[in-house]
């Protein structure tokens, strides 16, 4: 089980490669709106020479790996890129945002669990370096070798590791173990300053007990925080049948099992896990994200990177996953 | 041996063929160009197949041999076993001296079954056909979309087309936008050619072909058929029948709103969001309807979850035949029968079980994992 959820994170990768290989990312400047448009160009600045140098390393590192990643990659529908754009977009806008709120002079920590190849610690320690007292990136064991085996191999990546001083920490650790990965944390975080946890992709995985135990533990130990959460909902109207066959090819295909896909399965139910006197809760699906964050000159520009023929079939799957914030003071 | 992966059935030829994006990250030093580059190489000139070379200048008359042939060929193609490249190539160039000769709106008498998207879902595409009666007991009608999506786009289009030889006045078949050679290079037809022929000869033949389908139809003279919508350039359909049909689907123009356009709850034109054809409004459907003495216009192009859907006061009618389409999007799929009293009736229809379908073959659908 452990080897097939990993495994999604060769699907994420393969993902956002095309997404950048097909220019989807990063996004033009004015794609927001709000003030934050800037930050976000900053971010992506070089989102492009980092994931294709880490690609690149990993072809030397393992042909298993990017052969698998590399097949995954031969058909990027653009529904697909479209959505590996939001998602990413998603995450970031609301990192950001948290991160914009403080005063210049409070530092923070992030954590991102069940990382996988995920390199947002090179972007945001970039960005904010001086103000990040760490960055966690926790994923098994398996996919935590890989990346840092290839992190040392890319003299870049390597470069940039260092200039951050020991303010990234990657660890090996499963979820669901919660006592051994709150040990893990505690080891490298400070309960007490506030700190970004990121799940993209990886409470749906996770049982329904796992998952709350993990999220209430958390939000237990940690005085101050901001979770960010990222996954699919398998639709709560009777007539919805997308999460009940997503649910059924996941498993025929590859043996995938995706617990709670069908409980938390609507804006109204996914946050539960979060929901306490102290908690604030913001639920979007990326359909909404998409009509509502999104420019109309960014949508252009979208639209003309290759010819999306099925809006329908777009907004069916956006409006099944979701981007959840949740504060806690 | 891993069970989640996508298993090619010609891994080692779709290796070699497959346009290789990776190669371009990995060579470059990460500074890409515009992914659909990729595709320039491709010898993509219309014509290339040569299926069309020799065209007849009478319409195509079956012979017992002939007869024969399509015969065969319809049975091994509806145990979704597809043709040798050679009898494509025939298949090809029977095809075009039959569909040459249809007009550009092409007349049709009832009762017919009118269909819309199928994209190369093989197994769906038989399970029409038990919903609806077989073919030529009962008369067809498809407004297009037989590729792209699907894993089985190569048997579909060629069962559709060698059904179209064998019953010329049974079944017609119309072209949709994805019967084009850029959309099939986006949307899958084209690598799906690759892997399972090794070469892109029956891409190029195939997409010669649908150069010369007819692109809309008339039935009764009372409802207007095709793949999209309206256009701003057409206001009578004898402006359809003045088109010049035998050429790529153009970007822009009256032939590409027919096979792109959406109906649209806001009036008049509107940009279309796919960014070709237009959004036209119920004011438009009303007048081009009364314009031209019609009762409805039937399209097909858009996922509709109930499989059909009116729009614009029953001025036009949404039908999709393609259930759980891409096997995730979870909806129905529709028909349309039209008696010999023109009463319409929709039959709606769910995914047909596919048993004994190998596991090689099928591929996780798309998802965001």
């Amino acid at each position: 089980m452990e080897r097939i959820i990993q495994q999604t994170d060769y699907d994420a990768l393969s993902s956002k490669i095309c997404a950048l290989q097909f220019n989807y990312l990063p996004p033009n400047k004015g794609t927001l709106s709000e003030s934050i448009d800037d930050t976000l160009q900053c971010l992506y600045s070089d989102i492009k020479s980092l994931h294709f140098e880490y690609y690149k390393t990993l072809k030397e590192k393992s042909r298993n790996v990017y052969g698998k990643i590399n097949k995954l990659m031969r058909n990027p529908f653009p529904v697909m890129n479209y959505g590996t754009y939001l998602r990413t977009l998603a995450i970031d806008v609301s990192l950001i945002k948290y991160i914009e709120n403080f005063p210049k002079d409070q530092p923070f920590q992030i954590v991102n669990l069940g990382s996988g190849s995920d390199l947002r610690f090179i972007q945001y320690l970039k960005m904010y370096g001086g103000r990040i007292k760490r960055f966690v990136d926790l994923d098994f064991k398996d996919a935590i070798i890989l990346k840092q085996s290839i992190l040392k191999d890319s003299t870049n990546l390597d470069q940039s590791i260092r200039s951050f001083e020991g303010k990234y920490v990657i660890l090996q650790g499963d979820l669901k173990d919660v006592e051994g990965t709150l040990q893990q944390l505690k080891q490298y975080l400070d309960p007490k300053l506030p700190t970004v946890f990121i799940t993209e992709c990886v409470l749906c995985y996770m049982t329904e007990n796992d998952s709350k135990q993990l999220i209430s533990t958390i939000m237990d130990t940690f005085a101050t925080g901001f979770w960010i959460s990222y996954d699919p909902i398998g639709g709560a109207d009777v007539n919805d049948k997308f999460g009940t066959i997503m649910k059924r090819n996941l498993m025929d295909s590859r043996n995938l099992e995706m617990p709670t896909l069908l409980i938390y399965n609507s804006k109204l139910n996914y946050p539960q896990r979060w929901e306490n006197e102290k908690s604030q809760i913001d639920i979007k699906d990326m359909w909404n994200f998409l009509s509502e964050a999104i420019s109309d000159t960014e949508k252009r520009r979208l639209r003309s990177l290759q010819f999306l023929d099925e809006i329908e079939e777009l907004k069916i799957m956006q409006s099944h996953y979701v981007i959840l914030n949740t504060a806690w003071d | 041996m891993d069970a989640d992966m996508d298993v090619p059935m010609h891994d080692a030829v779709s290796e070699q063929l497959t346009p290789t994006i990776t190669e371009d990250v990995t060579s470059n030093n990460g500074d890409v160009s515009n992914g659909s580059g990729d595709y320039q190489d491709i010898d993509f000139k219309p014509g290339s197949s040569g299926i069309a070379d020799n065209k007849s200048s009478t319409p195509l008359q079956l012979t017992p041999n002939n007869i024969n042939d399509l015969d065969k060929w319809i049975e091994q193609l509806g145990r979704c076993e597809m043709l040798s490249e050679d009898d494509v190539a025939r298949l090809c160039r029977m095809a075009v001296d039959v569909v040459q000769f249809e007009e550009n709106v092409k007349p049709i008498n009832v009762p017919v079954t009118i269909c819309g998207d199928v994209h190369g879902q093989f197994h769906d595409l038989m399970e029409l056909f038990k919903i609806g009666g077989p073919c030529p007991d009962t008369n067809y009608l498809f407004m297009g979309d037989y590729v792209d999506r699907g894993y089985y786009s190569v048997e579909t289009v060629s069962y559709l087309v060698a059904m179209k030889i064998r019953y010329q006045h049974r079944i017609t078949i119309l072209r949709g936008n994805h019967e084009s050679r850029q959309i099939t290079q986006v949307y899958g037809f084209y690598d799906e050619c690759l892997r399972k022929y090794g070469s892109a000869n029956v891409w190029k033949m195939f997409t010669d072909l649908f150069d010369y389908f007819p692109i809309t139809a008339l039935v009764d003279n009372k409802i207007f058929c095709l793949h999209g919508g309206l256009s701003p350039m057409i206001e009578t359909i004898d402006q359809v029948r003045e088109l010049n049909r035998v050429q790529e689907v153009p970007h822009e123009g009256p032939m590409c709103d027919l096979l792109w356009s959406d109906p649209d709850d806001r009036g008049g034109w509107g940009i279309s969001p796919r960014g070709a054809g237009f959004t036209f409004g119920q004011d438009i459907s009303e007048q081009f309807n009364h314009t031209n003495n019609l009762t409805l216009v039937a399209r097909a192009h858009q996922l509709v979850m109930e499989g059909y859907a009116w729009s614009h006061q029953q001025n036009v009618v949404t039908i999709f035949s393609a259930p759980n389409y891409c096997y995730r999007c979870g909806n129905q799929a529709a028909i349309m029968e039209v008696d010999e009293n023109n009463n319409r009736q929709f039959l709606q229809y769910d995914p047909s079980v596919r048993p004994g379908e190998p596991t090689v073959t099928r591929k996780t659908p798309d998802y965001f994992l």
